[in-house]
């Protein structure tokens, strides 16, 4: 059985999941939008009743050279509990210096310092959730002169020091390709395939204000060509990720983004496909 | 202590007397609908489209001159300067 | 003991961020788009997506002074008081004192409790579950442990005190946009509680001795100080504040002077 594909819930389409219980893989949330009361964590509740579901913490900011917050390690860990998520992911940035929280993921110098801080980081959150996490590529916007290695050897070196899996970006790994010119099939090829627990599918913008254009990764358009393609690759790399289609801005009816998931779903069966027949391609095979 | 720990118990005893009954109390409560209800950590994960490289601390000042919402339609003496 | 290097970084880059510090433009790779402008894109997005989240809190506020100004309200705050949680519902609580000491508010007097109202509203949709319990809970206790105990109410719950009638502000301003209502300041002010009821944000008026008895139980004084405190400020009928206590989901138990006995209710000790 190939994997079915995800979209993330968002509070807009609350009502609408409730009542057509959209026919999709699983669901995914941002923990820190179900860490109080209230009408929140009733839907959620609910949407767990009939769905596997993912926590992507947004917050916990791993690059943080600070160490994590227990406070707020506390609380997801809480959350972890009472769902059982089937996967649990975070993203390769930080976000807080001195308690003050900058809203954003944002990047990191690749040294080996930082590999330690991650590691670090990583395996804490680990032991705290009792379980293995996925970390998230980033988009990216800029460089540091500091860094001693690329992004994809950065991820896995910390595969090997914390036993962590990888959330593989493929809309991120496009985005960051275009920023600071990569090849990103390079960049998806590079990755420990064994570590790569789920994908993640989403639009994202160019701006051109300074006659450069530089893509942001703004989740607010469908999935572009570039990333499907992109995509492809991953899924014949990675089979047993499952995928996820994000929406954050600009978020369209539900009905698209089930689409878009099932998108993912035909794609994905059609490299399986070319993937069989590739070894005796005169007994071409439908499955 | 003025209020005696007897008065407090036998008003407890008439609440509970009361509990079950119609309360009229309900009326006087309203909610607040249409309100957002949640989702604001969603910006956190992608970055806003107007992010941009433009810079936008230029119009540091310009607004602070005039509130232009429904603030127009509050009106009454005690916004008089000086009251 | 001496600070690294990705400790020194990120204090630049939020630095950078805050307060358009340049120093963290040094650290980058200076290609094509220069540095400054990449790391521009992040300080826009800050300013940008928490303005955004604080429209949703405050929406309100931002439909008094509109939009743009609202903006500005929002930087100036944002740059002053960073979150100090990743949880962005809980981003805020500040943010009515600066409405009332910022020069730009000054012909707005009611600006920053409308605030205060909104904010209340926001914590009332996401504050903590907590389950209540009801009066028999209290009916276990002697007639003097009933008088010394405090009790705990619903962390949902604020209570606001206002010179401007904040309920008529709120109802006008909640319409259809270009259908706001005009509110006559003058008017008078009113007590509130807000807090959530059946999974939804609600507020009452209070009269002034019923916001006294819930105001001293709130600060943490026993049940005989708090019914001492709401006869001091006007008529007061204990059993009808006792059972809209309970009957409004208030009341969850009692605080830590008498956790031995909040065991015996439920064992939910705030």
């Amino acid at each position: 059985m190939l994997p079915r594909a995800g979209i993330g819930l968002r509070a807009v389409h609350h009502e609408a999941v409730a009542e057509t219980r959209p026919d999709i893989g699983w669901f995914e949330i941002h923990a820190e939008n179900y860490l109080g009361g209230g009408s929140p964590v009733q839907t959620l509740d609910a949407v767990r009743r009939d769905y596997p579901v993912a926590l992507h913490g947004v917050g916990l900011s791993l690059g943080s050279a600070q160490g994590l917050d227990d406070g707020h390690l506390d609380r997801v860990a809480a959350l972890a509990e009472r769902i059982e998520p089937f996967l649990v992911s975070e993203h390769l940035s930080w976000s807080v210096v001195d308690g003050r929280y900058l809203n954003d993921l944002l990047p990191l110098p690749y040294t080996r310092e930082t590999l330690d801080i991650v590691a670090a980081n990583v395996g804490r959150l680990q032991d705290r959730l009792k379980r293995r996490i996925l970390v998230e590529n980033p988009s990216t916007y800029l460089r540091f002169r500091a860094s001693e290695m690329t992004e994809w050897e950065f991820l896995r070196a910390l595969v090997r020091r914390s036993g962590c899996g990888l959330l593989c970006d493929v809309n991120n790994i496009h985005v960051s390709a275009c920023n600071h010119g990569f090849d990103a099939s390079a960049y998806l090829a590079a990755l420990p395939a064994e570590a790569v627990g789920e994908l993640h599918l989403a639009g994202h913008a160019v701006n051109e204000a300074d006659g450069i254009a530089i893509l942001i990764d703004d989740h607010g358009s469908p999935v572009g060509d570039a990333v499907w393609r992109l995509f492809d690759r991953a899924v014949a790399l990675f089979p047993s990720a499952p995928a996820l289609v994000e929406w954050d801005s600009n978020i369209p009816p539900l009905e698209r983004l089930v689409a878009e998931a099932w998108e993912a779903d035909r794609r994905r069966a059609q490299t399986a496909r070319a993937l069989r027949s590739e070894p005796v391609p005169t007994r071409a095979r439908v499955a | 202590m003025k209020t005696n720990a007897v008065m407090i118990a036998s008003a407890l005893a008439a609440a509970l007397a009361l509990a079950g009954t119609a309360s009229a109390q309900e009326a006087k409560t309203e909610k607040c609908y249409g309100i957002v209800k949640a989702g604001k950590n969603d910006c956190q994960t992608a970055t806003s489209s107007c992010a941009g490289t433009a810079k936008r601390d230029g119009q540091k000042d310009a607004w602070l001159a005039v509130p232009a919402g429904t603030c127009a339609k509050i009106v009454g003496a005690s916004l008089t300067p000086g009251k | 003991m001496s600070q690294g290097t990705l400790a020194r970084i990120q204090d630049e880059f939020a630095r950078a961020l805050l307060f358009g510090d340049e120093a963290a433009a040094a650290r980058l790779v200076d290609d094509g788009l220069p540095a400054a402008a990449r790391l521009q894109i992040h300080r826009n997005h800050l300013f940008h997506s928490l303005t955004q989240a604080l429209m949703q809190t405050f929406a309100t506020v931002e439909r008094l002074v509109g939009e743009r100004f609202f903006a500005g309200l929002a930087r100036a705050y944002i740059a002053e008081q960073p979150p100090r949680s990743p949880c962005l519902f809980e981003y805020g609580e500040g943010f009515a004192d600066l409405i009332a000491r910022h020069p730009a508010c000054a012909a707005l007097p009611y600006l920053a409790d409308v605030a205060r109202f909104d904010f209340a509203v926001n914590l009332a949709w996401n504050a903590p579950d907590r389950p209540a319990i009801g009066l028999d809970g209290l009916a276990r206790l002697d007639a003097e442990s009933l008088a010394g105990a405090r009790l705990a109410l619903t962390p949902s719950l604020s209570l606001l005190h206002s010179d401007y009638p904040l309920a008529a502000i709120w109802r006008a301003n909640h319409r259809p946009r270009g259908e706001e209502e005009g509110v006559d300041l003058d008017a008078g002010g009113g007590r509130f509680m807000i807090w959530r009821l059946e999974g939804e944000a609600a507020w009452r008026e209070l009269a002034p001795a019923d916001f006294a008895f819930l105001q001293s139980l709130a600060d943490g004084h026993c049940l005989g100080e708090a019914a001492e405190a709401a006869g001091a400020s006007g008529p007061f009928d204990l059993a009808a504040a006792l059972s809209l206590l309970a009957g409004q989901g208030i009341l969850i138990g009692f605080r830590n002077a008498v956790a031995r006995m909040s065991s015996v209710i439920n064992g939910d000790v705030s």
